[in-house]
């Protein structure tokens, strides 16, 4: 009888599951330690405002309270770290001002944290810090990018000029204009990509202990990569050596981003359980997540298309002006740069590109990387444009597609913004999609939908992204402030069980399944044999955790690097117990067998005998069987596929449903095929979610309106459709699974799908272009041509 | 939240009584007593702190509060302690009232329709993103005007909104106002009075930091709603940015009594989520009456209702969107 | 005119009835049953994700029926029988919502997912055949960030095929 199968490519239930359907899954805030005490931090209810003073006296007196700490008692801290640094197109390095772990002499945004009220009780630190007196001269605030940049606006940085952070460019500037010169048409479009804000599940936390009798420090927080918060927060803000300080990211209840960054709170829960000596807790109200959390997108653009005669692209112009929010977060310099205008040449040979791009500060959240991160931002540009390029030049949308798709037979191609794409067809993606939609069918649709008075539509995108970011050599010289490699290692325990230790990290992915199946089918063991464990420093050598579907792309193929060294390693003994040359014995299903014999030792015999090594080639070899591995890709991995969408819309009231949707990826070697599917339709939520609802409302003085749950709208259950996932597979050809990522295609080729088909719907209407998302309001106001007046 | 003593009253009187008391919809900013109902939003403004009461007092242990009854006239008295869930699932509202069942299996989602209760709902405060941001001391809470007027007003009042623009958050009151529902109201001294639940609710011109007509020491205990003339057909329509769970962009609901000859005696035609109050459109009422209502008459009123609309910088676009629902009301009604 | 009796504002005794066991509690009457249930209880398979009755994280049943705990006063609670995703389960036997859940990947980040599991199981007490459509209303008050709800849906039906 055959075991069953649980390798690459099968739909294996997840081992983490049991523990969330119980109640028992292990969030920050669900750990207590003992002695604990709360932490709460004031923040700053003002856009911008000069901190005059913060009077604590009647805040210290307040009940169960411990400590009051303001910016004044954090001597000796460093700032909060920014992890990218761009260059200017004179070469000047960005502007990068000081981002203080409590605010010192101005608040920039609102939720910008002023004290920490530390208490016995979390209801006693919230109670002491109503009693907090701060005082405030409030300044003129701005927060949008197009009021930022207008001269005499308000200025959030002394050190940043005109607002701007960095004013960056790519691409061949004379080529792209020569092309312009002398193209037969050209196309222009104004676009905007809404602010949104991640609202992970659970809300971000943190626990600092210190034991004094170590020296040690621990800190419980919601990241997706703790060694990085170890290495930022340790060596940067509060200098404790890498040593005496131990991360522990335990289940994390969604990111998608926004918990990639190192933020104030854990520095302020490390440093003062230090200082009391007892456990200190923060636990973020969603409020708090609202007004703190790195938000995401916020670009104004325009972009333009040079033609051809024949629709063939010569060249594509970009100007963007990208918002960063009041301070630089982690990784927000590089989103709006190298994850963006880098992917405008999408999945077509356009020969030119160049692209500006200007990054400025406003009294708003930093804004940083979310769910796709830079490359939502380039597929929403580049779909539109080819949509509005099609209907301009009177081309059918997916000929013109077609036309100037990078054939599958030109990889690897190099583009003209400094990516090399390995592998890719666009083609079958297109195809598959358009088939599994019944785009052939929809004229059909429409009449029937048309004879109900609905509006329906269709649309698509034919997207490419960027995965796994490296390698470390280039990320560095593009301004990077760390590596980009991943760690793995595999620990085969003498009775043959496995343990994997992965320096990356799951935060709903599911990767203690896929990673133990990938190990179960290189190795040869019963999935149930194979453990993955990961966020914690102080048991995985090192890592960089999880963001930019980078997981299985790196952290599996670090995986696969250290099981070789374990299968050479098995080679050997085996060779020595089968008295066999090393050369002659091959390694598969689990078993060391002597070439054309059947003289074989399992995986199981050879880690006993690795640990007892009694019959041992001990001269030669150290005994265990335990091998890390450390792996830097040599370039990004490039998933791409063609999303489709139909929309219906009531034409009275201007309501959008989605009534279709269909997406073909490419994300290189499925491992398991119910968890890609999972993660696709995630993906595409959140893309319906920015296509048709979220949208972060601030008012003029910089206050956040949609400030809750029940005014920033994000998909239920109700709004989505039956997502239909399907994949069409060309392996990656540098790393060794073939894997490219599937965790953020959903959110980077759904949204333009969406407006895609929104346009569509009203092609009757005369409509080019509008921006997302797209509301009953504006939907309405389109078909009303302009706002009506009361009626008679 | 702040702290707070706890009351369980045994009796409304007792209830009235106990402190200086005024029910949760009424009080200004810094009351020291509240009456709990279901507690829903009762508990959002304690959580934001726009209430800081010294007392919450508890209507949940008064007995008999929550039942749904019919006189020998077959008119019908609601609890104003009976849960949104009850209320939309007793077979005395699907029966006769079935705009008001469906109004009010249309809020919020179930696990809030288990606990929130008819009287609450149609206390509770506006969902003004102002009026629920400590940030923004506006006009309602004693401050010197109204965010909304010229700010991001996209989900606000179109009509009575030159002083304030909230609009009114209960879809269930939009139903009741159309069936001329009355609220029995209770106070300290054990006296009882009703009023029509469309004069209870309280507009800014009127007083801009009330919302309803309750006094100190008065509380909500009933919804009386009369028996449906034969021939009443009713329907209440919402349309929001999403399917469920979410507050209406426009709410409206339509009653018509349709005598044996097919002509409309009587039409009521209310919006909800279009201005402070319940808003009821006189003119769409009056395009209907004497008519036999159809397609025609159904589009007359539709565009009657909007008449006198003066919609904000952003919010237009409920012009269309009232229009749609409300014809679209009136044809469901009859269908 | 008698006076109400008044409890709080400091701690007073309050028995709450949690999955079968009477559990005596001394809490301010403003805790609200998702704090007394995670940190007074230690049952820490409540989440609070809005803390203000929007997102359903913290579902549980009082008396049978589905409620927020966040929106609850725990005194409110006292009197009546709570179950929460702890209790859900019979001894090692999932409830037929939590195999489905597992057995059609109807979780991601795994937070959400018990007020999810308890407002489904709830459905299927009160309505043991829903269709797809009362399935998502059972969830409409539920945010599910990670974008599960077709599965969920799908894992609801099932366990209701399977349920005798």
């Amino acid at each position: 009888m055959n075991a069953p199968f649980e390798g690459i490519g099968a739909s294996m239930k997840r081992k983490e599951d049991l523990r969330f359907i119980s109640g028992h899954g292990h969030y920050v805030d669900d750990i207590n330690r003992p002695g604990q005490l709360y932490a709460y931090i004031k923040r700053s209810d003002r856009a911008h405002a000069e901190l005059r003073g913060i009077d604590t006296a009647a805040a210290k007196a307040s009940a169960g309270v411990v400590a009051v700490y303001t910016s004044a008692d954090l001597t000796g801290i460093g700032g909060l770290p920014c992890g990218w640094q761009i260059h200017n197109k004179d070469g000047s390095p960005m502007a990068e001002p000081a981002h203080p772990v409590l605010a010192s002499g101005k608040v920039r945004h609102v939720g910008d944290p002023v004290a920490v009220v530390i208490a016995e009780t979390k209801q006693q630190a919230k109670d002491a810090a109503e009693k907090l007196v701060v005082d405030y001269k409030d300044l003129p605030a701005v927060a949008t990018v197009t009021d930022a940049v207008k001269p005499g606006a308000a200025q959030v940085h002394e050190g940043a000029a005109g607002n701007v952070c960095y004013d960056w460019e790519i691409g061949d500037k004379g080529a792209v204009d020569a092309a312009f010169a002398k193209a037969a048409k050209t196309v222009k479009l104004d676009l905007t990509n809404n602010r949104l804000i991640p609202n992970a599940m659970e809300p971000r936390a943190a626990i600092g202990e210190y034991d004094p009798t170590t020296g040690e420090h621990t800190l419980y927080t919601t990241s997706q990569n703790p060694h990085v918060i170890r290495l930022l927060m340790g060596a940067f803000v509060l200098q404790i050596p890498e040593h005496k300080l131990r991360v522990v990211a335990p289940d994390v209840g969604g990111g998608f981003g926004s918990k990639i960054y190192h933020y104030a709170e854990e520095a302020i829960v490390t440093w003062a359980s230090g200082k009391l000596a007892q456990p200190v807790k923060w636990a973020a109200e969603r409020n708090e997540s609202f007004m703190s959390d790195a938000h995401g997108r916020d670009h104004v653009s325009t972009a333009e298309l040079a033609l051809a005669a024949d629709g063939t692209f010569l060249a594509l112009r970009v100007k963007t002006l990208c918002n960063m929010g009041a301070y630089l977060s982690t990784f927000a310099p590089a989103v709006p740069t190298y994850l963006y205008a880098t992917l405008l040449a999408g999945v077509y040979k356009t020969p030119a590109i160049y692209a500006e791009v200007k990054a400025v500060f406003t009294n708003t959240v930093p804004v940083d990387a979310y769910r796709g991160a830079g490359r939502p931002e380039a597929s929403f540009l580049l779909e539109r444009l080819v949509d509005v390029a099609a209907r301009d030049t009177g081309m059918d949308r997916v000929e013109i597609r077609r036309k100037n798709f990078i054939p599958k037979d030109a990889f690897p191609y190099q583009t003209p913004v400094a990516l090399q794409y390995d592998s890719g067809d666009y083609v079958s993606t297109l195809d598959a999609a358009m088939k599994h939609a019944d785009w052939a069918g929809f004229p059909a649709r429409r009449a029937a939908a048309k004879a109900k008075g609905k509006l329906r539509g269709i649309g698509m995108s034919t997207y490419l992204e960027a995965c796994g970011i490296a390698p470390s050599k280039v990320v560095g010289s593009l301004g990077a402030r760390a590596g980009l490699y991943e760690v793995a290692n595999i620990r085969v325990h003498p009775t043959g069980s496995v343990t994997v230790f992965t320096g990356t990290h799951s935060h709903g992915q599911g990767h203690e399944t896929t990673m133990a199946q990938l190990v179960s089918d290189q190795l040869g063991v019963p999935f149930s044999q194979v453990e993955v464990v990961h966020g914690d420093t102080s048991k995985i050598p090192f890592g960089m955790g999880t963001y930019g579907s980078r997981s299985l792309a790196v952290g599996g193929s670090a995986m696969v690097k250290a099981m070789d060294k374990i299968i050479t390693k098995g080679r050997k003994i085996a060779a020595h117990l089968l008295e066999a040359a090393v050369e002659d014995v091959e390694f598969k299903d689990g078993k060391f067998t002597v070439a054309g014999t059947d003289r074989s030792k399992t995986l199981s015999e050879i880690a006993l005998t690795a640990y007892v090594p009694h019959n041992y080639p001990i001269e030669e070899l150290e005994p265990g069987l335990d091998e890390t591995a450390f792996y830097d890709p040599k370039n990004f991995t490039y998933p791409g596929g063609c999303h489709v969408c139909e929309v219906e819309i009531d034409a009275e009231t201007g309501v959008v449903s989605v009534v279709n949707f269909t997406a073909v990826d490419d994300v290189g070697r499925v491992v398991n095929p119910m968890i890609v599917e999972g993660q696709v339709q995630g993906g595409v939520a959140q893309g319906i979610g920015q296509a048709l609802l979220e949208n972060a409302v601030y008012d003029q003085d910089g206050q956040l309106l949609s400030g809750s749950f029940m005014d920033y709208t994000m998909p239920r259950a109700d709004n989505l459709p039956n997502i239909k996932v399907g994949t069409e597979t060309t392996l990656c050809t540098h790393n060794p699974l073939g894997v490219k990522g599937c965790g953020e295609v959903g959110a980077i080729g759904s949204p333009p799908a969406v407006i895609n088909a929104v346009v569509d719907a009203l092609s009757d209407y005369g409509v080019r272009h509008l921006d997302m998302p797209a509301s009953p309001q504006k939907i309405w106001s389109i078909i009303q041509g302009a706002p009506r007046m009361a009626a008679e | 939240m702040n702290r707070f003593a706890y009351a369980s009253p045994a009796t409304v009187t007792e209830a009235a009584a106990a402190t200086g008391l005024v029910a949760e919809a009424m009080v200004t900013f810094d009351e020291s007593a509240v009456l709990k109902a279901g507690g829903i939003d009762l508990l959002d403004l304690l959580k934001l702190e726009l209430l800081t009461p010294s007392v919450v007092v508890n209507l949940r242990a008064i007995k008999g509060l929550d039942a749904i009854t019919q006189d020998a006239a077959g008119n019908v008295a609601i609890g104003a302690m009976a849960t949104l869930s009850q209320v939309a699932e007793h077979p005395l509202v699907r029966g006769s009232y079935p705009a008001l069942a469906t109004a009010i299996a249309g809020a919020a989602g179930p696990q809030l329709r288990n606990v929130a209760t008819l009287g609450g709902n149609l206390l509770q405060r506006p969902h003004c993103w102002y009026l629920r941001s400590p940030a923004h001391h506006c006009l309602r809470k004693g401050g010197g005007h109204c965010f909304a007027i010229h700010g991001e007003n996209q989900y606000h009042a179109i009509f009575d909104n030159h002083a304030c623009a909230i609009v009114h958050p209960s879809t269930a009151a939009t139903a009741l106002v159309a069936l001329n529902a009355e609220v029995e109201l209770h106070d300290a001294e054990g006296a009882t009075r009703r009023l029509p639940l469309e004069d209870f609710f309280v507009g800014p011109d009127d007083d801009i930091q009330r919302e309803n007509a309750l006094r100190p020491r008065e509380v909500l205990t009933a919804i009386h709603l009369r028996k449906p003339a034969s021939g009443t057909r009713m329907a209440h329509l919402r349309q929001g940015e999403k399917a469920g769970f979410d507050w209406p962009l426009a709410d409206v609901a339509v009653v018509l009594a349709i005598g044996p000859d097919g002509v409309c005696r009587e039409a009521s035609v209310v919006l909800g989520a279009a201005a402070p109050v319940p808003h009821r459109a006189r003119a769409a009422e009056q395009a209907l009456q004497g008519r036999h209502p159809g397609e025609a008459a159904a589009g007359d009123a539709a565009r009657a209702a909007l008449r006198g609309a003066t919609p904000l910088s952003l919010n237009a676009y409920k012009l269309a969107l009232f229009e749609t629902l409300v014809r679209r009301a009136i044809l469901a009604a009859l269908a | 005119m008698t006076r109400p009796e008044m409890a709080g504002p400091g701690k007073t005794a309050i028995t709450l009835a949690v999955n079968g066991t009477s559990r005596q509690l001394e809490l301010e009457p403003r805790t609200t049953l998702a704090e007394a249930l995670r940190n007074t209880l230690g049952l820490t398979g409540t989440k609070i994700a809005c803390n203000r009755g929007a997102c359903s994280a913290c579902t549980v049943w009082l008396n049978g029926q589905p409620v927020l705990s966040c929106m609850t006063l725990a005194i409110d609670a006292a009197g009546q029988e709570i179950t929460t995703i702890e209790g859900l389960a019979h001894g090692e036997a999932l409830h037929p919502v939590q195999d489905a859940f597992i057995e059609h990947d109807a979780m991601q980040c795994g937070f959400c997912t018990p007020g999810m599991v308890m407002s489904c199981a709830a459905l299927l007490e009160r309505n043991p055949h829903p269709d797809a459509e009362a399935v998502r209303d059972a969830i409409a008050g539920h945010y599910c960030r990670c974008g599960t709800y077709p599965h969920v849906v799908a894992a609801t039906l099932a366990a209701a095929e399977r349920k005798p």
